[in-house]
C-alpha cells in the first residue's frame, strides 16, 4: 500500500478484537481504509497534508456503536484502559475537532440514527446524534415540519455534530443557533454515565447549555429533543444596496432591534458583495481578472502567482466601488403565508430606505436561495489549483462591528486575500463570516514534505494574525465553528480565568481524561 | 470564627456577626473577590443577596455576602442594546437607566423586577426573558463570576459564541454554590409602546390554551393577564417590539377573532396579587392549574412554544393553598422563596457524580 | 490534468457534500464507503490498492443520486469502476468479482440459473403464438379515478402524442432485450411485456439467444477489457454479420441495460434506438386511446424509480404514465423522481456486500410501504429486491394477459 493508508498496529488489533467482543461483529475496524478515513476531518490544514499525502492522525481502531448503552460500554472500557475515545459525526468540522491527534478509538456516531420521533403539535423532535442533517429535514419535511436549521453543510453534517460544535444555520435569525433548539439532551460522560437532560424547568446551571458546544471533551452526545416548526409553505426575497459597508451595518442593526425576524439577513462586503456575481446593482464594474481567479479557482497558475502578493489584491479591492449588498428574506407558513412574508419584508423595506437602502427586487434574494450551498463546493477546485481557503467566523455586539471588521482585514491583508460578509445577527450584535484565500504551494499531486511545511506555515501565519486581530477587537472566536485544534491556543485570550472552570468542567465529566484529548486545550 | 472574621476584614469587607453566621459587605468586585476567596478556603456555606431581595438570614456557620454596595451600571448603551451593570444593582435601577437610554430589560415576573440583577441571573429563571420567536433566551450577554478562589472569569459580550461549553451558565441559575455573580453584560430591548388586545374564553384552561396557539404560531406575547370575569375568561395580551407589537397584536387577532372592544393595556399591567406564587411550567401545567376550581388570575411572562413564567393565584386562598394548586408535572415553583421547588436535579439526570465532581474541582466544597 | 485526476481530485478536497444521499454509506455508517471516502481512496491507493480500499470501490451501486448533489457533476460510479479494475489488476478484488468473470466468459451471463434456457423457451412460444392478439377481459370495477391519476394521464397523454409512433418504420421489428435480471427471475415479465406490447398494437420480437446479457456486470467486476469483447460479441449476435447492418430497436426490460448499451457498447447503426419498456410502452399506448381508456384496476400503487430509469436515463413521465392509465392512483414516496432513493440491487452489491444491499432495500421497502400501497417498479432487478411488481405487470393484469405461472 502506497500513501497514507497505513494498516493497523497491534494495538489497534488488540482494541479491534476487544471491541468487537464488547459490541458484536461488525461493530470495530481497524482496516486501513477506516483508519485512513478517520484520520481527519474538513479541517482546512488537514487538507494540506491531504494533499501532500500524509494522514499523519489515524486513530488506532474504528468502532461503531448503535446505541447510548453500547456508546457508554465503549467508553467505560476505555475508561478502564485510559485509551482516547474520539467522537465523530459526518466529519465536516473545520477546525480539527475530530482528528485523533492521540490515536485511540474513533467513535462513530451514524449508527446512531433511527427515525426521529417527531411531535409538531408539541413543536418538538427527538432525535438521535448521528442522523444526517438532510436526511432529517427530508423526514421532517414528510411529516410538514422544519427544524429550521440549515447550515451549508447540511448535508454532511449530523444532529450530534451540530450540538457538539454550537452551529449555526443560514435561516438562524428566525430559528435562532441550535444550542437556541435544544430542549434536552442525552449524552455518555467519560466515566460510561449516561446523563439524560428533561425537557422541563430545572433546577441549579443549565446542563444542556455546559454541554453543548463541548466538542466531544466533556461527554458523547447521543440524542436531542430541539424544537421543530411547520414549514413555511411562502417565502419573500429581496436584495438591497446600500453605500458602504458600514451603512449596510447600521441597516442590519436598525432591523434586528425593531423585533422583526427575517429568516435571511446577509450583509455582504463590498468585495463579496462583486466577486460573487451577485450583481447588486454594479453589474458594470469589471472585477480585475486575478481577483476572479481566486473566486474561482480557475487559472491555476496565475492563481497562485497572483497569491504571492495577497497585499495587491487587497488593494485592488479597496479601488473597487464601496456598495455592499443585503440579501433578506422572511417566510411565512399557515393559510397567510404569503401576505405574511410579504407584510414584514414591506416593513424592513420602509426602515431600511429610511437607513439609505435601495432595492434591488427580489432577484437576488432568490439567486442566492437557488445557490446557498454551493459554497461548499468551492473549496475543492482552489485546493487543487495550489491555494488554500478557509473561513473565520467571529462575533460581537454593534459597537464593536465594524472596528473588528476593519483589523482583521488588515491584520490578514498581508498573508491572504479577504473578504467577508455579515450574516447571522442578533438584538445586540453580529457575525462576520471572513473568507481568506492564500497560496498553499504546488498544485496538488505535485506536492511534497518542504511544500507542506510551508503552506502550512502560510496557513498558520494568516490565522495567527486573523485571530490575534479579533481577541484584540473584543470580539468572540468563533461563532460557529468551533474551537477544535485549530483555535485552542487562542482559548485562553478568550476565557481568561474562565480556563479554570473548563478544566473545572473536564475534571467533572470526563475524569480521566479519555473524551477527544488534545482539544479545547483539555 | 475570630480569624475568620479578620480574614475578611483584611479584604476591605464589612464583617458583622448575625445569628448564627456573617453579614460580609464588600465595597468593591475586587473586595468581593477576597471574601469569596475567605470564606471558600473556610469551606463556608455562602448565601448572596442584592439590592431589592428580600431580606435572608446568614446561613447557620456560613456567610451572606450583602452586594448592596456592588450596584454600579457603568454603562448603558441604547443603540447596541447592552448595558454594563454590577450584581447589586436592583433591577429596578437598571431599568429605570435603560428607559433613559431608549431600551428596557422588557416584562419580568414580579419577584425579579423586584430584586437585584444577581438574584436575577443566579435564580431559577436564570435572567431569561422571552426574545421574537416565541422563544426564552438570558438576559446575560457576559457574566463577570468570582471562582472560588477570589479569581474573577469573564466571558466574551458576544451574542452567541462556540468556544467551548457555556461557562456563564456555571453561574446563571446556579445561586451562588458554584461562583458569584459579581457583574454582567446586560441585554435590552429597544423601548418602544406595546400593541394589546383582549378576548373573551369560556374558561381558564381555554383561554391558557389560546396563549398556547399563539405561541406555537410565533405570536407569542410579551405579557399576558388570564383571569375570571363575569363567569368567563379575559384573556388580555400585550406584545412588544417597535415594528413587530403591532403586526404580531393584528395577527393574533385574525388567528383567535375580533378582539373585545376594551382597553386592554390596564388589564394587562394590573399588578398580580399578592397571594400569588410564581411557576416556571409547561403549558399542560399552566392549564392544569387553570382548571383548579379556585383558579382566578394567571399573569404570564417569557412565553415560549414550550410554556411560560405564570404568577398563579387562587383569588382569596393563601400561597399554601396556592403552591399546592400550581404543583404538577413540568411545573418548578419559583417565588415565594420559601416555598421554592427544588425541581429536576443534575442527580436525576444522572449527573450527579459529575456535580460531586465540578464543585470539588471548582473549590466550592462546603463544611458540612 | 486529465478529467479522472480532475475529477479524483474535487471529491478528495470536498467535505463529503453527497454522502447523505450515497446508500451504502447511509447504510453502513462507514467514511470510507462515502463518495469522498471512495474516491479518495482510489486517488490515494494509486496502483496498488488493497483489499479494505477494493472492498470500497464495491461499496457502490451506481445510483447517480451523489451526483445529483455535486456542483462539479462528478460520475463516482465511473470512477469506482477504473478503480476496481485497478484492484482486480492488483489481485485485491473480492472474490465475487472474479466469479463474475468467470461465468460471463463460459456461459455469457453472471446469473446461478439458466437464462439462455429461459429466453429459448420464451422464444419458442412467441413463436408459435398466433398473430392476433387475443381479446383481454376487461375489469367490471369502474371506481372513481382520483385527482392525480387523471392530471398524470392526462400529461401523459399530451407529451406521449408529440412523440413518435412506437414503431419507427425501416428499423425492422422492435425487439426486447430482455437482460438477464428478468430471465434470471423466471421470465414472467418478459412473456407479460411481449403480451402487453401485442395488446398496445405494438409488438415486440424477441433478440436471440446470443444477446443475453448487455455485459454491464464486467465493467462493475472491474473487467473492463472482457467487457469491451462482450459487447462487441453481443452486438455480432444482434446486427448479424453483414458489413453495414441494418439499424436495430431495442426495448430492454432493465434501465441499466438500456443505458450500457447506449453509452458503453460500440456505436449501433445510425438509425437505431435502445429505449426502456417503459418509454416504448407508452408511446404505443398514446397512439390507443381505445386501451388506454380502460378503466383502471381498483387499486393504488406505491412507485419506486430505478435509479437507472430515472437519473441514468432521465425517464420520470413514461412509468408514472402507464400506471396512471393502469391503477386508481398513483403515490410517491419521501424520496422520489430524480432524487429517488436506492433499492441497492445494482452495482454487484449483492454480491459483494450483501448484507448491506439487503439493508439498503430493506430501508427503502419501509420508506415504500408508507406510502399504504402496493411498491411498483420498472425494472427486474429493483422489483426482485424490493419484492415489487413490475410497471409491465401491472400492465398485463390491466389489460388482462398477465402470465400467472410461467411454464
Amino acid at each position: 500500500m502506497t500513501g497514507p493508508l497505513r494498516g493497523a498496529g497491534p494495538r489497534g488489533r488488540a482494541l479491534e478484537r476487544d471491541l468487537t467482543a464488547l459490541l458484536g461483529a461488525g461493530a470495530a475496524s481497524c482496516e486501513p481504509a477506516d483508519l485512513w478515513a478517520m484520520s481527519r476531518d474538513c479541517w482546512p490544514r488537514a487538507l494540506l497534508w491531504t494533499k501532500a499525502g500524509v494522514a499523519p492522525h489515524p486513530p488506532d481502531v474504528v468502532v461503531w456503536p448503535a446505541s447510548a448503552a453500547e456508546v457508554a460500554r465503549v467508553v467505560r472500557f476505555a475508561a478502564e484502559r485510559r485509551v482516547a475515545v474520539v467522537p465523530f459525526g459526518a466529519g465536516s468540522g473545520v477546525c480539527g475537532g475530530a482528528v485523533p491527534v492521540k490515536g485511540g478509538i474513533a467513535l462513530d456516531l451514524k449508527r446512531l440514527s433511527g427515525p426521529p420521533c417527531i411531535d409538531l403539535p408539541a413543536r418538538a423532535v427527538d432525535v438521535e446524534a448521528g442522523m444526517n442533517g438532510q436526511r432529517l429535514e427530508e423526514l421532517l419535511g414528510g411529516a410538514g415540519a422544519t427544524l429550521g436549521h440549515f447550515p451549508s453543510s447540511i448535508y454532511c453534517s449530523t444532529v450530534g455534530g451540530w450540538l457538539a460544535a454550537r452551529s449555526a444555520g443560514q435561516l438562524s435569525s428566525r430559528y435562532g443557533k441550535i444550542e437556541d433548539m435544544v430542549l434536552a439532551l442525552e449524552a455518555v460522560d467519560g466515566t460510561g454515565e449516561i446523563l439524560r437532560t428533561q425537557d422541563v424547568p430545572c433546577a441549579g446551571p443549565d446542563l444542556v447549555q455546559l454541554l453543548v458546544g463541548s466538542e466531544g471533551t466533556l461527554a458523547v452526545l447521543t440524542k436531542a429533543r430541539l424544537r421543530c416548526w411547520p414549514s413555511p409553505t411562502a417565502r419573500w426575497m429581496r436584495g438591497l444596496r446600500f453605500g458602504s459597508v458600514q451603512a449596510g451595518m447600521a441597516g442590519l442593526r436598525a432591523l434586528m432591534r425593531s423585533g422583526l425576524r427575517p429568516a435571511v439577513a446577509r450583509l455582504y462586503d463590498p468585495l463579496d458583495t462583486l466577486l460573487a456575481g451577485r450583481g447588486g446593482g454594479d453589474a458594470h464594474v469589471q472585477v480585475p481578472e486575478p481577483l476572479r481567479w481566486v473566486v474561482e479557482g480557475a487559472q491555476a497558475e496565475a492563481l497562485r502567482l497572483a497569491l504571492r502578493a495577497p497585499v495587491l489584491l487587497n488593494r485592488l479591492v479597496d479601488a473597487l466601488p464601496g456598495s455592499s449588498l443585503l440579501l433578506l428574506g422572511f417566510e411565512g407558513d399557515g393559510p397567510f403565508a404569503s401576505s405574511d412574508a410579504r407584510e414584514e419584508g414591506e416593513l424592513a423595506l420602509r426602515l431600511l430606505a429610511a437607513e439609505g437602502a435601495e432595492d434591488l427586487g427580489p432577484a437576488p434574494g432568490e439567486k442566492w436561495l437557488a445557490n446557498r450551498y454551493k459554497i461548499s463546493y468551492r473549496q475543492s477546485p482552489l485546493f487543487s489549483a495550489g491555494a488554500f481557503v478557509d473561513t473565520m467566523e467571529v462575533a460581537t455586539t454593534w459597537d464593536r462591528l465594524d472596528p473588528l471588521y476593519g483589523a482583521v482585514r488588515h491584520a490578514v491583508a498581508p498573508h491572504a486575500f479577504v473578504m467577508a460578509h455579515f450574516s447571522h445577527a442578533y438584538l445586540e450584535g453580529c457575525s462576520i463570516y471572513f473568507t481568506f484565500v492564500g497560496l498553499a504551494g504546488a498544485p496538488a499531486g505535485a506536492s511534497d514534505a518542504d511544500d507542506l511545511e510551508q503552506a502550512e506555515a502560510r496557513y498558520d501565519a494568516c490565522w495567527n494574525a486573523g485571530l490575534s486581530a479579533a481577541c484584540d477587537a473584543g470580539a468572540t472566536l468563533s461563532h460557529h465553528h468551533g474551537i477544535g485544534l485549530h483555535k485552542q491556543v487562542f482559548l485562553p485570550r478568550e476565557h481568561g480565568e474562565g480556563m479554570r472552570q473548563l478544566r473545572a468542567l473536564k475534571q467533572a465529566f470526563d475524569p480521566h481524561g479519555i473524551l477527544n484529548p488534545g482539544k479545547l486545550l483539555l | 470564627m475570630n480569624g475568620l472574621r479578620d480574614d475578611l476584614s483584611a479584604t476591605g469587607s464589612a464583617v458583622v456577626a448575625e445569628g448564627e453566621g456573617l453579614r460580609v459587605t464588600p465595597p468593591s468586585v475586587a473586595a468581593l473577590g477576597r471574601a469569596v476567596a475567605v470564606l471558600r478556603g473556610h469551606l463556608l456555606p455562602v448565601r448572596v443577596r442584592g439590592n431589592g431581595d428580600a431580606p435572608v438570614e446568614a446561613p447557620p456557620g456560613g456567610a451572606l455576602l450583602e452586594l448592596t454596595a456592588l450596584d454600579r451600571i457603568a454603562s448603558v448603551d441604547g443603540a447596541t442594546g447592552i448595558a454594563r451593570v454590577e450584581a447589586g444593582c436592583s433591577v429596578a435601577a437598571l431599568e429605570t437607566a435603560a428607559r433613559r437610554a431608549g431600551a428596557t430589560l422588557g416584562p419580568l415576573l414580579p419577584s425579579v423586577r423586584a430584586g437585584s440583577v444577581g438574584a436575577w441571573l443566579a435564580g431559577p429563571t436564570r435572567g431569561e426573558r422571552a426574545v421574537p420567536g416565541a422563544r426564552r433566551e438570558t438576559a446575560a450577554l457576559s457574566v463577570s463570576a468570582v471562582l472560588a478562589d477570589g479569581r474573577l472569569a469573564e466571558s466574551r459580550a458576544a451574542p452567541r459564541s462556540a468556544t467551548g461549553p457555556d461557562l456563564d451558565h456555571l453561574a446563571l441559575g446556579g445561586s451562588g454554590r458554584l461562583c458569584v455573580i459579581a457583574a454582567a453584560w446586560v441585554r435590552l430591548f429597544p423601548a418602544a409602546p406595546p400593541a394589546y388586545a383582549a378576548w373573551r374564553a369560556p374558561d381558564l384552561p381555554a383561554a391558557v390554551r389560546m396563549v398556547e396557539r399563539l405561541c406555537g404560531d410565533r405570536l407569542a406575547p410579551a405579557r399576558g393577564m388570564l383571569r375570571m370575569h363575569e363567569g368567563a375568561a379575559l384573556v388580555a395580551l400585550s406584545w412588544e417590539g417597535p415594528e413587530a407589537a403591532r403586526l404580531l397584536r393584528d395577527r393574533s387577532v385574525r388567528a383567535l377573532g375580533e378582539p373585545l372592544a376594551v382597553d386592554a393595556g390596564p388589564e394587562v399591567r394590573a399588578p398580580a396579587s399578592s397571594r400569588a406564587v410564581e411557576v416556571d411550567a409547561r403549558w399542560d401545567a399552566i392549564a392544569a392549574f387553570a382548571g383548579h376550581p379556585g383558579a382566578a388570575e394567571l399573569a404570564l411572562y417569557g412565553m415560549h412554544a414550550g410554556g411560560a413564567f405564570a404568577v398563579l393565584s387562587l383569588g382569596a386562598e393563601g400561597v399554601e393553598q396556592c403552591a399546592g394548586a400550581a404543583r404538577a408535572p413540568g411545573a418548578r415553583l419559583i417565588a415565594p422563596r420559601r416555598l421554592r421547588d427544588a425541581g429536576p436535579s443534575w442527580e436525576e439526570m444522572g449527573a450527579g457524580a459529575a456535580w460531586g465532581r465540578l464543585v470539588a474541582a471548582l473549590g466550592a466544597e462546603e463544611r458540612p | 490534468m486529465t478529467g479522472l485526476t480532475r475529477a479524483l481530485e474535487l471529491c478528495l478536497f470536498c467535505p463529503k457534500m453527497c454522502r447523505f444521499a450515497c446508500p451504502v454509506s447511509e447504510a453502513t455508517s462507514r467514511e470510507a464507503f462515502t463518495p469522498w471516502g471512495k474516491v479518495s481512496l482510489a486517488a490515494l491507493a494509486g496502483r496498488a490498492p488493497d483489499e479494505s480500499a477494493a472492498l470500497a470501490f464495491g461499496a457502490c451501486t451506481g445510483c447517480l443520486r451523489c451526483q445529483t448533489y455535486c456542483a462539479h457533476a462528478n460520475d463516482v460510479p465511473e470512477l469506482l469502476y477504473a478503480a476496481r479494475a485497478g484492484a482486480v489488476r492488483a489481485g485485491s478484488a473480492p472474490r465475487a468479482w472474479a466469479e463474475v468473470a468467470r461465468r460471463m466468459s463460459t456461459e455469457g451471463h453472471a446469473e446461478e440459473v439458466d437464462v439462455r434456457g429461459v429466453l429459448r423457451r420464451i422464444a419458442e412460444e412467441v413463436a408459435t403464438a398466433t398473430a392476433t392478439p387475443t381479446a383481454t377481459a376487461t375489469p367490471t370495477a369502474t371506481p372513481s379515478r382520483t385527482v392525480a391519476a387523471t392530471r398524470l394521464r392526462a400529461v401523459a397523454g399530451a407529451v406521449t402524442a408529440l412523440l413518435r409512433p412506437a414503431v419507427q418504420p425501416g428499423m425492422g421489428r422492435p425487439m426486447l432485450f430482455a437482460g438477464c435480471d428478468a430471465l434470471a427471475a423466471g421470465g414472467k415479465v418478459v412473456r407479460e411485456a411481449i403480451a402487453v406490447a401485442r395488446v398496445a398494437g405494438a409488438p415486440l420480437g424477441l433478440t436471440p439467444e446470443g444477446a443475453l446479457c448487455c455485459g454491464l456486470k464486467l465493467v462493475e467486476a472491474g473487467h473492463p477489457e472482457m467487457f469491451a469483447a462482450h459487447a462487441a460479441r453481443v452486438r455480432m449476435a444482434l446486427l448479424g454479420g453483414s458489413r453495414r447492418p441494418a439499424p436495430v430497436h431495442l426495448v430492454t426490460l432493465s434501465p441499466a441495460c438500456a443505458r450500457a448499451i447506449r453509452e458503453r457498447w460500440p456505436a449501433l447503426p445510425d438509425g437505431s434506438r435502445v429505449e426502456h419498456v417503459t418509454t416504448y410502452l407508452s408511446r404505443a399506448l398514446a397512439a390507443r386511446p381505445d386501451v388506454r381508456e380502460r378503466p383502471p384496476l381498483p387499486e393504488s400503487a406505491a412507485y419506486h424509480d430505478p435509479c437507472e430509469l430515472a437519473r441514468g436515463l432521465s425517464e420520470l413521465t413514461a412509468p408514472r404514465a402507464l400506471l396512471a392509465a393502469a391503477v386508481e392512483e398513483v403515490r410517491e414516496p419521501l424520496r422520489c423522481g430524480a432524487d429517488a432513493a436506492c433499492c441497492g440491487a445494482n452495482g454487484l452489491l449483492p454480491r459483494t456486500l450483501p448484507a448491506v444491499a439487503a439493508a439498503i432495500a430493506e430501508d427503502r421497502r419501509e420508506e415504500l410501504e408508507r406510502c399504504g400501497a402496493p411498491a411498483v417498479t420498472a425494472s427486474p432487478g429493483c422489483a426482485a429486491a424490493l419484492g415489487a411488481e413490475d410497471v409491465v405487470s401491472v400492465l398485463a393484469r390491466w389489460l388482462g394477459v398477465a402470465v400467472e405461472h410461467p411454464p
